[in-house]
């Protein structure tokens, strides 16, 4: 599957816009991206290692509503990291 | 014989005529000396907060369960509108729109308990009273991800320390919503008090909004009781969530003012004689008022449609394209009729009343106000960029 980064997040993996990984679940494929890039751990998850809410994930081009670890991928899959923040 | 609004605008008179007898009187002492205390660099008087909360205002979208009228978002952004119409002081739709943001912020918090949480037991019923003040301690002329307030925890609480550049409301404020980070660098939402130890405020320059009595705050090893702790986890998102929602209020009143520009701008006009006929009979200048109504048509009918899909409960609680792309019309919209303004005028918006140079100068502060235009203009396209799912291929319509 392959992970996409937009925005505000790609300075926190190298500017790397898409990531190719190997990984039957969401969290598989973000633990994946967060060992290699540790910065990004604190960005994506908060204190209890959720998903942060301002971050939405597109499974190939459909907003999941309540996305977790446990959401299954599949070889070809697109996860778009879209992260909507503003002000500060 | 009940009040009834211009007829240039027409499809909310009810709401109009309401914002005007139940609040017309507090907003013409507003008016009273709104020019001076806008030269001065003052605040709105202290009453004020006191007398919109005993008016209603305050409280006026509020749940009822909190003291409120339980308005919805449709008409609270009406109110708005017709209170930026009436009042020539731009901090006083900011001001009451701050309080009910802040109160539903606190509320919204604990939607999770049970029972409301300590900072909305202990802050809520004071602000609705308009005996205490709130304001939103955010800004640290960072981006989100690199603010740097820190709250570190110790045996009986917490320490706070940093800085925040720039605090509208805060010459008066009693009580503020602010964010840092904790031990592991996540984001949390609290409440600090004015007279917390290791507080302290500074003076900030202003473009516009200079009644709104901003100043820096600096946070000095500030103790913080664990009662204060709004959202311990994700505050990233509580702010999100605010700024959101802040985003199609901040938008209100200077639409409302804007329509009042336009008509003080048409009156000066029909009685201003250029080369023996007034000049509003000219049609290059009747040109530029017809774009300047145009304008703000357009943005009233943006701005409601935004309402209207808060109300039905649509949009979308941290990141909402519709009210973003509201805000950023709005802003565009109220800034070219000031600048149109200025255009037709002549010096007489320069040096004959100041209501132009104000409004110049307020209109300027919404492009970074609740997210800056050019970033809401970067995520709006990245967002239409996901949704038309250019990356996964999907074919453009024939």
């Amino acid at each position: 599957m392959m992970l996409h980064f937009s925005g505000t997040l790609q300075r926190f993996v190298g500017f790397d816009r898409v990531l190719t990984i190997p990984a039957g679940t969401l969290g598989e494929a973000l633990h994946w991206a967060e060992e290699r890039h540790p910065q990004l751990r604190q960005v994506l998850r908060d204190n209890t290692g959720r998903l942060r809410r301002t971050h939405r994930v597109v499974l190939n081009g459909e907003l999941v509503s309540a996305p977790d670890d446990e959401l299954a991928l599949q070889e070809g899959d697109m996860v778009e990291i879209l992260t909507a923040v503003a002000g500060g | 014989m009940r009040w009834v609004p211009t007829p240039l605008w027409t499809g909310h008179d009810d709401l109009a005529a309401l914002v005007h007898d139940r609040w017309g009187a507090l907003l013409a002492r507003v008016n009273a000396d709104a020019s001076e205390r806008y030269e001065a660099g003052e605040p709105l008087p202290r009453w004020f907060a006191k007398a919109a909360a005993d008016a209603g205002l305050t409280s006026f979208a509020l749940p009822r369960g909190a003291g409120g009228e339980g308005a919805g978002p449709r008409a609270w952004g009406r109110v708005l509108e017709e209170i930026g119409y009436l009042c020539e002081d731009d901090a006083v739709p900011y001001t009451v729109s701050m309080q009910a943001g802040v109160v539903t912020a606190l509320l919204e918090a604990d939607r999770s308990t049970a029972d409301r949480s300590e900072p909305a037991r202990q802050y809520v019923c004071p602000i609705v009273a308009g005996t205490s003040l709130a304001a939103l301690a955010y800004s640290e002329d960072a981006d989100p991800f690199a603010l740097v307030t820190q709250l570190r925890s110790t045996r009986d609480g917490y320490r706070l320390t940093g800085h925040k550049t720039h605090v509208s409301g805060a010459a008066l404020a009693d009580v503020f919503l602010t964010y840092a980070r904790d031990d592991n660098g996540d984001m949390v939402a609290l409440i600090v008090e004015r007279d917390d130890p290791g507080v302290e405020f500074g003076p900030t320059a202003s473009l516009g909004h200079r009644t709104n009595g901003p100043r820096t705050m600096t946070f000095h090893h500030t103790p913080v009781p664990a009662a204060r702790i709004v959202t311990a986890t994700d505050g990233l998102g509580h702010a999100q969530r605010f700024l959101n929602a802040r985003r199609l209020v901040a938008a209100c009143g200077p639409l409302g003012r804007a329509r009042a520009l336009l008509e003080r701008c048409i009156h000066r006009l029909a009685t201003t004689t250029r080369y023996g006929r007034p000049l509003c009979e000219m049609p290059n200048v009747q040109g530029a008022l017809g774009r300047m109504y145009i304008a703000l048509q357009a943005a009233q009918a943006m701005l409601h449609r935004a309402f209207d899909r808060a109300e039905s409960g649509r949009s979308d609680p941290l990141f909402d394209p519709v009210i973003t792309a509201a805000k950023h019309f709005v802003v565009e919209q109220v800034r070219y009729v000031a600048d149109q303004a200025v255009r037709v005028l002549g010096g007489h918006s320069c040096y004959g009343d100041p209501r132009y140079g104000r409004a110049l100068r307020d209109f300027t502060d919404l492009v970074v106000a609740a997210g800056a235009q050019d970033t809401l203009e970067v995520l709006l396209g990245t967002t239409s960029v996901s949704a038309c799912h250019t990356v996964t291929g999907r074919e453009a319509p024939s």
